[in-house]
């Protein structure tokens, strides 16, 4: 019965539907946008088998972090836990044609340890290589064997990888005493990649560095980032912002549908009182009717939000950082989202319903 | 025959029933006394705003009198609260409305089924069975799944006729059944309803101001300004 009423106004149902989707899907695009920043952190941490990341303490974004090559190593090595790192320069700097490109400088060492991730051409050999990440290869329309001019120094791209960091494959790899040089920050890096000596917690590990060490801090996960960036907290509280935004406008829209439906059906609900039925079946009626329509807008709302997050990777320059993920999460909040504002907005109507004397509905023209 | 005796199975007993309507400006029922027994055929008769429907939709405890007391089938009206009338209006009396009211977006046999999920076993085939056989009794049986929009005036009405079956009442009400209908339809509406009210022993109260339908009841009330004017055999 409750189909049916949906499908009797079925325009207006499908209208409803679709201002409530345009929040659910912000949610889901968002939210898988989010989702794939968080993995490519978590991935980021991860890579080359790493177990944490080492920044400069007290910067407020990852890529000012700037720590003394050599100094830093030293202090890390004399940690017992500690079985390797790996120190890395990043910079974001302008290359032709784009206005600025991520750059991460890495001992040539680490990129060949790293070949198997070459998808064609070959790992860097000397000083005046490069290789450079799918998205960047594409971005920058260069191929293997050609040039590329990063501040006065021309390079030779012998390489294109791929990587599950999405920030990676946006970046040129060079070698790292040539990025020191280009950028005038001889000895100094951004980050070490630490690399743990087996059976060791990461968590554990990252608090006795931080604790030995006044001028850096550990990141051991995705949830740890924070201490360096707040993107990913930017990232989740967007989310959070749209959730609350949609659940507002989404429940006066709802809630003013509902209503008109309602009243359009006084005549009806009241027959249905004379026959019998009780207050809370119709109220039950009308809130079925509610979350209905929420359903409805979350599934317009995911396909809708899975089409703009995947149009969002491939808009230039957001597809050097944005990589959606459609996992559970996105699509759970946007239905929470939309089960909320349904019963915000169908309660009211439904409490109006339930309300209504048969004799008075019984007389409504 | 004391007045429990009489509102036993489908009586109906009403002592001095008081209704005002538009703040007291409006006396709709005007300390009215009315004895029906039960499986008794009665028709109310009168001009329009004399009260008919106002009783009628006492007797479905659809409406409260202002003061008075009104029994249906042995139950105080007045006694009853919340779940109790829903209950009432659902077990006890079968309403058929001057227009019907059939939910459009329904079916003939999904509208008969209406006052059956009331009872909360909505999804009892059973229901549907009991519904088809009464569309079958009232002439409908090939009409099951026909919109009400795609039945004439005379098959709606025998629509909303089983609907109100649906919970075997043991009082049958029906407010100006045949205004809608011409004569000829009309006829055939009160035979159904006669036959049906023999078959199940109930109680058939019909309001109308058609003087030749209240000649087929077998007792005629007449009112008048809220009150029992007359009460010819």
């Amino acid at each position: 019965m409750t189909l049916r009423n949906l499908d009797r106004q079925r325009m207006r149902t499908l209208l409803t539907a679709m201002g409530v989707a345009v929040g659910t899907a912000s949610i889901v695009a968002f939210g898988s946008i989010a989702r794939g920043l968080w993995a490519s952190t978590q991935a980021s941490l991860r890579f080359n088998q790493g177990d944490l990341m080492v920044f400069q303490r007290g910067v407020s974004a990852d890529i000012f972090s700037s720590l003394d090559e050599r100094e830093t190593t030293a202090a890390l090595l004399a940690d017992p836990a500690v079985e390797r790192v790996t120190p890395a320069l990043w910079q974001v700097m302008p290359v032709w044609p784009t206005p600025f490109c991520f750059i991460i400088g890495l001992p040539i060492e680490e990129v060949q340890r790293n070949a198997d991730r070459i998808v064609a051409g070959r790992a860097i050999d000397s000083g005046n290589e490069v290789v450079l990440g799918a998205v960047a290869a594409k971005t920058l329309r260069r191929v293997v064997g050609e040039k590329v001019q990063i501040s006065h120094r021309v390079f030779t791209i012998v390489g294109i990888f791929e990587t599950d960091v999405v920030f990676f494959n946006a970046a040129i790899v060079v070698p790292l005493p040539s990025l020191q040089e280009v950028c005038k920050k001889a000895g100094q890096v951004t980050n070490f990649q630490v690399m743990l000596k087996p059976g060791i917690d990461p968590r554990n590990a990252a608090n006795q560095l931080e604790r030995a060490n006044a001028k850096i801090v550990a990141v051991a996960g995705a949830d740890q980032y924070r201490k360096v960036d707040q993107g990913l907290e930017i990232a989740n509280s967007v989310v959070g912002v749209i959730g609350f935004l949609s659940i507002v406008i989404g429940g006066v829209i709802v809630m003013n549908t509902m209503w008109m439906s309602v009243h359009e059906r006084t005549r009806e609900i009241g027959v249905l009182r004379a026959l019998g039925w009780q207050s809370r079946r119709i109220v039950t009626m009308v809130m079925i009717e509610a979350t209905g329509v929420g359903l409805l807008a979350w599934v317009i709302g995911s396909f809708g939000g899975v089409g703009l997050a995947m149009l969002s990777a491939r808009l230039p320059i957001a597809d050097q950082f944005v990589d959606p993920v459609f996992d559970w999460q996105p699509f759970a909040w946007a239905m929470a989202v939309a089960v909320v504002l349904s019963a915000l907005g169908g309660s009211l109507p439904a409490w109006r319903a339930s309300r209504i004397s048969p004799v008075e509905a019984l007389r409504y023209e | 025959m004391n007045s429990t005796d009489q509102c036993h199975h489908g009586g109906i007993l009403a002592r001095g029933l008081v209704k005002h309507y538009e703040g007291g400006r409006v006396k709709a029922l005007d300390e009215l006394d009315l004895d029906i027994t039960s499986g008794e055929f009665v028709a109310i008769c009168g001009p329009s705003g004399c009260g008919k429907s106002t009783l009628l939709n006492m007797i479905a405890a659809i409406d409260r009198p202002d003061a008075g007391r009104i029994e249906v089938g042995g139950t105080d009206l007045s006694l009853l609260r919340g779940q109790a009338v829903d209950e009432f209006r659902a077990l006890a009396v079968g309403m058929v409305f001057q227009l019907h009211n059939l939910l459009p977006n329904l079916s003939a046999i999904e509208n008969v089924q209406v006052p059956m999920m009331s009872r909360c076993d909505a999804h009892r085939s059973s229901n549907r069975d009991t519904a088809a056989g009464l569309l079958d009794r009232v002439g409908l049986g090939d009409r099951l799944t026909a919109l009400p929009t795609t039945l004439s005036g005379g098959e709606r009405q025998r629509v909303a006729i089983a609907r109100a079956l649906a919970n075997q009442p043991r009082v049958l009400l029906a407010d100006e059944p045949t205004g809608a209908l011409d004569s000829k339809s009309g006829d055939r509406l009160f035979d159904l309803l006669d036959e049906l009210r023999r078959e199940r022993r109930m109680t058939l109260v019909v309001v109308t101001h058609d003087a030749r339908v209240a000649a087929r009841a077998e007792r005629i009330v007449s009112m008048v300004d809220g009150r029992i004017t007359a009460e010819p055999l």
